[in-house]
């Protein structure tokens, strides 16, 4: 056993100074005796040789470990590619010899030189092992150990950390977006994550297909997608996958699998601890609001929104009777960066509150050709009896300008084979939209939308019978 | 200069093995801010002679072997320095630590789990010795003691560290 090795450094710790040399050796702070002391010890005690040994990679170890962030852009004092001194030496050499050095290196290691580089176009170029990953941003994050880590310290492969409180956001050597909520507690890997509390949400890159979460009971792999994971603190386990698929998998107590199931876009589960089986939970998309609002012009949305990236064809037809929910409000992105070729009528599209079919459904407003938008469908269809009222209301936060809000069947009619990827891919495919309720509120008044005086917020309250639906398109300014 | 295609293997292996190369360096030169320049002539010598490297052979073995003479070169650099590794010492140092460096992960993982026992005020001794680089007379301010209670403390941190280690790789063991 190797301790046994430095028996007599131990058990003789109050005379053997040999431990306060090396300390002081690695600290530079020897004298010129304690020099030759430690230097005489080293060349005639092998034991001395191999405690000296041992504990000079132990503070490599923790050198390394204490720079999680090899930061040469922010921090000064960090430990540059080349010591101060090095620079100096380096401003001697040739010109020539620099140059021929750089390029050898620049065509040969992919990234050996990063470090010290501000600006990088590929992001697998920053890390140098054993740095896998890099905070990317921080919000109000309080780490456990009270180390500060500030946005771009690099982590490194095995970092174990504890967040207290906050956000980060960490990207991996493949590209690959993880957002920490906490309190969470994660070991980090180039491949895999070790999540034993909280939330974490994955945007995984296609050549991280692979990327795998371990939780206290389970493990969620990635098949090309974005999903998040929570541990709560009772070591249950949720899952909500809003792109792409997973297979998640449950082990018993000698961590063999026994269960495992696939879970597509817009669906959640869940499993205990100690649970034989997943079970289906409510998908919320709530969790992906940061992925969202990279992709798309909307910065925020009420908890009973879904916003779901690709709509059924039945929906998108118009038909009745699709996605039930009385709780939920779907939002469906539509086509992007349109250009209109003529002008579009619109109900709403100045800020104002209108809460009758008068003031909701009438053409009062023209979006003028030449005009470049987005479109997103927001629908609610509720379960609810024929005969009893629903009501859901709830907010969307847009990033830029709504120009036009349409409610009415003829102008879902005319406008889906311009923004609905259904129609526009199958231009003879019928369309419908034969049940929306806004236009039957006439004698009824039971719907009020809200467009703020920013134009950017829009305030819902449908109330509505199990027969009919709520189904309007926004346009968006496109981004410039 | 020949160009050479860089296998990914050989790029693997030379990123991968960054960390222990660096321990090997720093064994045998003490200096943290040495030991990192001597490791990017290591690197650059290593690019250097990578036509000279059998894909599939030992990658670690063959660039210690470049790395210890790299070393050489640095000690007889330094000239009548205060400390000196000769040969024959810089041959015993370097066997143990390969010895050392074979359990490298092990080691770490028990670093790891040793600083985190330690009492928060030994931590933030670490922090500002090796995260934030100041001096021993820069902590010590900090601290309102010494340079030489500052190192002192640090010895004795570090020890503790030592002791813990040990004993987590003994356990290990058994």
């Amino acid at each position: 056993m190797i301790s046994s090795n430095f028996k007599n450094l131990h058990t003789s710790k109050d005379e053997d100074d040999l431990p306060h040399l090396v300390s002081m050796f690695f600290d530079d702070h020897l004298s010129d005796a304690d020099c030759n002391k430690l230097q005489l010890r080293l060349q005639t005690d092998p034991s001395a040789r191999r405690f000296y040994t041992q504990y000079a990679v132990m503070q490599s170890h923790i050198t390394l470990h204490f720079n999680h962030g090899l930061d040469y852009e922010t921090s000064a004092k960090s430990k540059p590619l080349y010591s101060k001194k090095r620079f100096r030496a380096l401003e001697t050499m040739t010109y020539f010899s620099i140059i021929g050095i750089a390029i050898l290196i620049c065509i040969c290691v992919f990234g050996l030189l990063q470090f010290a580089q501000p600006e990088v176009q590929d992001d697998s170029e920053l890390f140098q092992y054993p740095y896998i990953a890099r905070i990317e941003r921080s919000e109000d994050v309080k780490w456990q150990d009270e180390i500060d880590r500030p946005v771009k310290t690099f982590l490194r492969d095995k970092d174990l950390l504890s967040m207290l409180e906050g956000e980060v956001e960490v990207r991996l050597k493949s590209g690959t977006t993880l957002i920490f909520h906490g309190p969470s507690s994660f070991r980090i890997e180039e491949d895999n994550i070790s999540l034993s509390l909280g939330k974490l949400i994955a945007d995984v890159t296609k050549k991280a297909i692979g990327f795998s979460v371990e939780t206290p009971s389970g493990k969620v792999v990635d098949l090309g997608t974005t999903f998040s994971v929570t541990v709560t603190p009772e070591k249950k386990t949720e899952v909500q996958v809003f792109r792409g698929k997973v297979n998640i998998s449950i082990f018993d107590a000698e961590g063999t699998e026994f269960f495992s199931k696939f879970l597509f876009a817009n669906q959640a589960a869940e499993f205990e601890f100690t649970a034989k089986e997943i079970n289906d939970s409510i998908f919320s998309s709530i969790d992906f609001l940061q992925i969202i609002t990279r992709d798309y012009a909307i910065s925020d949305f009420s908890e009973n929104n879904i916003l779901q990236e690709n709509i059924p064809d039945a929906v998108a037809a118009g038909l009745f009777d699709q996605y039930e929910d009385d709780h939920k409000v779907f939002i469906f992105p539509e086509k992007k960066n349109i250009l209109l070729e003529s002008d579009v009528q619109a109900a709403i599209s100045r800020p104002g509150t209108y809460q009758n079919e008068r003031e909701i459904s009438r053409n009062r407003d023209t979006i003028p050709d030449g005009t470049r938008v987005d479109s997103f469908r927001i629908y609610f269809n509720p379960v609810g009896h024929p005969q009893n009222m629903v009501t859901v209301q709830g907010k969307i936060h847009f990033n830029r300008p709504v120009i036009g809000i349409l409610t009415s069947n003829e102008q879902l009619l005319k406008t889906s084979s311009l923004f609905s990827s259904l129609i526009v891919d199958s231009p003879s495919r019928l369309t419908f939209h034969s049940s929306n309720k806004t236009e039957k509120a006439k004698r009824q008044h039971i719907d009020i939308i809200s467009l703020s005086d920013d134009r950017k917020v829009i305030t819902y309250k449908f109330m509505t019978y199990g027969k009919y639906v709520d189904d309007l398109r926004v346009l968006i300014e496109s981004e410039r | 200069m020949t160009k050479h295609v860089l296998s990914n293997e050989f790029l693997r292996d030379l990123t991968q093995y960054q960390d222990r190369l660096f321990a090997y360096i720093l064994t045998m030169i003490g200096n943290i801010d040495d030991a990192r320049d001597v490791l990017q002539d290591v690197n650059q010598c290593i690019l250097k002679k990578v036509d000279k490297y059998n894909e599939g052979t030992n990658f670690l073995a063959w660039a210690r072997r470049i790395a210890y003479f790299e070393i050489q070169s640095y000690w007889r650099n330094k000239g009548r320095s205060r400390f000196h590794f000769d040969i024959e010492l810089l041959e015993h140092i370097s066997e143990e630590a390969i010895e050392a460096i074979d359990r490298y992960d092990e080691r770490l993982s028990a670093l790891r789990l040793c600083i985190e026992k330690l009492p928060q005020e030994k931590q933030k001794l670490l922090v500002q010795r090796y995260q934030k680089s100041l001096s021993i007379n820069d902590v010590a301010k900090t601290w309102n003691r010494s340079g030489k209670a500052i190192v002192m403390l640090l010895s004795r941190v570090r020890l503790q560290l030592f002791d813990c280690i040990q004993k987590r790789l003994a356990e290990n063991n058994l």
